[in-house]
């Protein structure tokens, strides 16, 4: 064809066709959009050739090598399932997920933990996994820790198998202590003797300026999260009826002043410009420039690895007349509605969260299962470092994790943690950073009650 | 000026009333050609941005968690961000303050630096490459860097403030100088303009410069009355695309700052990212795109108008 013979109204007619299919093909679902699942069609699982993806955040080598690992169980038992993972960096992870969920291609599972499972179950966006663990003889709920699936059950029903946990603690350096005349921490969180006051002096012990240059070279402390510290001292973000805001109570108020002292009076914790200046808090620890920090267990892996660092764990520092309080983020994985088959994906769901799941989150990935009799047995307590991991374990009764309300991420991340910032900078009094956050979290609280 | 554009009207009217003038077969083909060379970007224009663009500003009238359907609420969105928003007015102050401080300085650096290497300096090309090298570098390397330029403690830029017995401030870590520290940070691209300056100035005849150095002009007067108006179209050009780019201001705040501290740094696009990604408020952040747009086309079309007055094109005569 010459293009002479190429009419103009032939032209815009192939124009459209090209600009129609490309709409076509880039609204289209790229598998199918059942929507239903097998198990609300009371269909029952046939040995057709299935695909499953388990969707998950973190590209670290050893996540992706355990995620795989679990992928070929899934197809050893059942042959004709072809199980794959889909891993992306964290800050991906919502809009990979909505977006996939959205476009009618959910994955068969996704991981969540406490930022994402109040905002998925939120949007009524996953399955309660009840049902299908009461149908199934090979499972029960009791091998994990009865907290963590109480503080998971939301209106009677659960979304999130658990996987691991991760309990704050204070992470010490030995050697640090053992110069400053200081002895080890106690181990037990009922142990009142192991209170803020102490705490506080243990931080001024540890801080020094070793060369005698007027600047401080050693940091008795680091606090990387100021919400465990607000619950220990008897305070939280929300109030009682989670209607609004609970930061204004004594409780919280003198919490978040004694965090603000830390740095600003008592020079025991670095700035935030020497923190960034020097790297992570565990990049501080590891170079003898921080003598005690808080984290959860991820801490515990990549600490073993450092030769030579004599470190051990201690329980957070009870506040005067409050009860213990382990702090804990835990995590674990979910099926979203609309998933190609239900009940595919509570058989991945349960490889996933099974005892060999369970000891490689212990022995590979570091945090403490969510199974209580491995993370009870050889696999985590037994490991020799640190000596005393039991603090880790001992801290199930107390546990606790930061509310379960859908908007949470946006009152923390919106409304509390910049007025925080710079009380904690010292350009603000912390009782002007809490009256400036109230009304922020009390109109998104509006906002999601309906008010 | 104005009774020759009346006639070219009237002439143009009077065709236009005939029967169209029908176009040759060359010419057909020609336009025809046109359209296949343009077809794969207009396509991409239509599907990729104007799509969405429309798309949002549906979606701005809807509350859109995305996994539900959008709500219809109407201009809610506009009336919260215009009266119940205090982060958005925060944003647009930051974002416009940027705007102010960054547009021009930059605008003089970059024609400074421009006329600097328009001279015939030995190694200018290399001092060219230099400068224009920032342009090239990832906008993410360039803020890791920064954070290090600008660290109170260790960074390079109090380490040199520190020579002279003062203490820096802590910039990117305190509300009142993060955004000064973005701004300065900002210049260090200045080499984009440079470019586009320096081309315009290789484009200035030099018979101009002769003529002007005959009738006794100094080097003052020859920038003033030759190079500045010559170079004015491109000027205008540089100042809209700057003026554009920077109410954008997003990477280097959400990696250096996050938009801190206490919201010192959240310009406008790094709020409706947090709205629509981070809070997946989309039917609101929507609203803001279409604020942020509006801005933008507003501030736009007013610079574009005020150039009758000072913007020199070559042929044209009377007041422009």
């Amino acid at each position: 064809m010459t293009a002479g013979k190429l009419s103009r109204r032939h032209f815009l007619k192939g124009s459209a066709l090209v600009a129609g299919g490309a709409l076509m093909a880039a609204c289209a679902p790229v598998a199918g959009d059942s929507g239903a699942t097998a198990a609300d069609e009371g269909e029952s699982m046939s040995e057709e050739p299935v695909e499953l993806v388990a969707q998950y955040w973190g590209t670290r080598p050893e996540f992706i090598e355990d995620r795989e690992i679990m992928a070929q169980r899934m197809t050893e038992k059942f042959p004709n399932v072809t199980a794959s993972q889909n891993s992306v960096p964290g800050g991906q992870y919502g809009e990979k997920v909505l977006t996939a969920i959205a476009a009618g291609t959910p994955p068969d599972t996704m991981q969540l933990n406490h930022r994402w499972e109040p905002f998925f179950r939120g949007q009524e966006a996953l399955l309660n996994v009840i049902p299908f663990a009461d149908a199934d003889d090979e499972f029960t709920f009791d091998v994990f820790y009865p907290r963590i699936i109480e503080l998971g059950t939301n209106e009677g029903e659960l979304v999130t198998v658990p996987r691991g946990w991760n309990p704050f603690v204070i992470y010490y350096n030995r050697a640090l202590f053992a110069e400053a005349g200081l002895d080890d921490l106690p181990t037990s969180w009922e142990n009142d003797t192991w209170n803020w006051d102490s705490f506080l002096e243990t931080a001024r012990a540890l801080t020094a300026d070793s060369d005698g240059d007027g600047r401080t070279d050693v940091y008795g402390m680091f606090f990387p999260y100021w919400y465990p510290f607000l619950l220990l001292g008897g305070g939280d973000v929300l109030s009682d009826d989670q209607k609004s805001s609970g930061l204004d109570s004594p409780e919280a108020l003198a919490a978040l002043q004694w965090l603000a002292d830390l740095r600003l009076t008592h020079n025991v914790s670095p700035s935030p410009a020497e923190i960034e200046g020097l790297g992570s808090a565990q990049d501080l620890f590891t170079a003898g420039r921080v003598a005690m920090f808080t984290a959860g267990a991820w801490g515990i892996g990549a600490l073993t690895r450092v030769e030579g660092l004599d470190w051990d764990v201690g329980p957070l520092p009870r506040a005067a007349g409050q009860p213990p309080v382990g702090y804990t983020q835990y995590y674990g994985h979910g099926i979203p509605k609309g998933t190609q088959s239900a009940d595919w994906s509570w058989e991945y769901l349960k490889i996933i969260s099974d005892e060999e799941s369970n000891i490689t989150v212990a022995q590979t990935i570091g945090d403490v299962p969510a199974m209580s009799h491995i993370a009870e047995s050889e696999y985590f307590a037994g490991l020799p470092k640190p000596p005393t991991r039991q603090v880790f374990i001992d801290s199930a009764p107390h546990m606790q994790v930061w509310p379960t309300i859908a908007p949470i991420t946006e009152i923390m991340s919106r409304a509390i943690t910049p007025e925080l910032n710079l009380a904690f900078l010292g350009e603000k009094s912390v009782e002007d950073a809490v009256a400036a956050a109230g009304p922020q979290v009390d109109e998104i609280l509006a906002g999601f009650w309906g008010n | 000026m104005g009774s020759s554009q009346a006639q070219v009207g009237q002439a143009v009217g009077s065709t236009a009333a005939g029967k169209r003038p029908r176009m040759s077969g060359i010419a057909r083909k020609e336009a025809i050609a046109g359209y296949i060379a343009i077809s794969p970007w207009l396509l991409g224009f239509i599907i990729f941005q104007l799509a969405p663009i429309l798309a949002a500003f549906y979606i701005s009238s809807t509350e859109w968690r995305i996994l539900a359907a959008p709500e219809f609420i109407g201009m809610q969105n506009f009336d919260k961000l215009l009266f119940g928003d205090d982060l958005f007015w925060q944003s647009i102050k930051v974002t416009v303050i940027y705007v102010i401080f960054r547009v021009p300085v930059s605008a003089v650096l970059s024609l400074a630096l421009a006329l600097l290497m328009n001279q015939q300096l030995a190694g200018r090309r290399l001092f060219r490459t230099i400068y224009y090298l920032p342009a090239v570098i990832p906008l993410v390397a360039v803020s890791m860097m920064w954070i290090w330029i600008f660290n109170p403690e260790y960074g390079v830029l109090n380490s040199f403030i520190r020579l002279f017995g003062i203490e820096g401030p802590q910039w990117i870590h305190s509300s009142r100088w993060a955004l000064p520290a973005l701004i300065i940070m900002s210049l260090w691209q200045v080499g984009t303009g440079m470019v586009i300056f320096l081309a315009g100035l290789q484009g200035i005849p030099a018979h101009l410069y002769e003529a002007a150095t005959i009738d006794g002009a100094n080097t003052w007067q020859r920038f003033l009355k030759v190079t500045l108006p010559m170079l004015s179209p491109v000027v205008l050009f540089a100042l809209v695309m700057n003026v554009i780019g920077s109410f954008q201001i997003f990477t280097q705040a959400y990696i250096m700052t996050q938009g801190g501290p206490g919201n010192a740094t959240l310009f406008l696009v790094l709020y409706i990212y947090r709205n629509a990604f981070e809070w997946f408020h989309m039917g609101y952040a929507s609203a803001l795109a279409w604020v942020l747009f509006l801005v933008v086309l507003v501030i736009s079309l007013a610079m574009l108008r005020s150039s009758e007055h000072w913007v020199h094109y070559e042929g044209r005569t009377g007041g422009a």
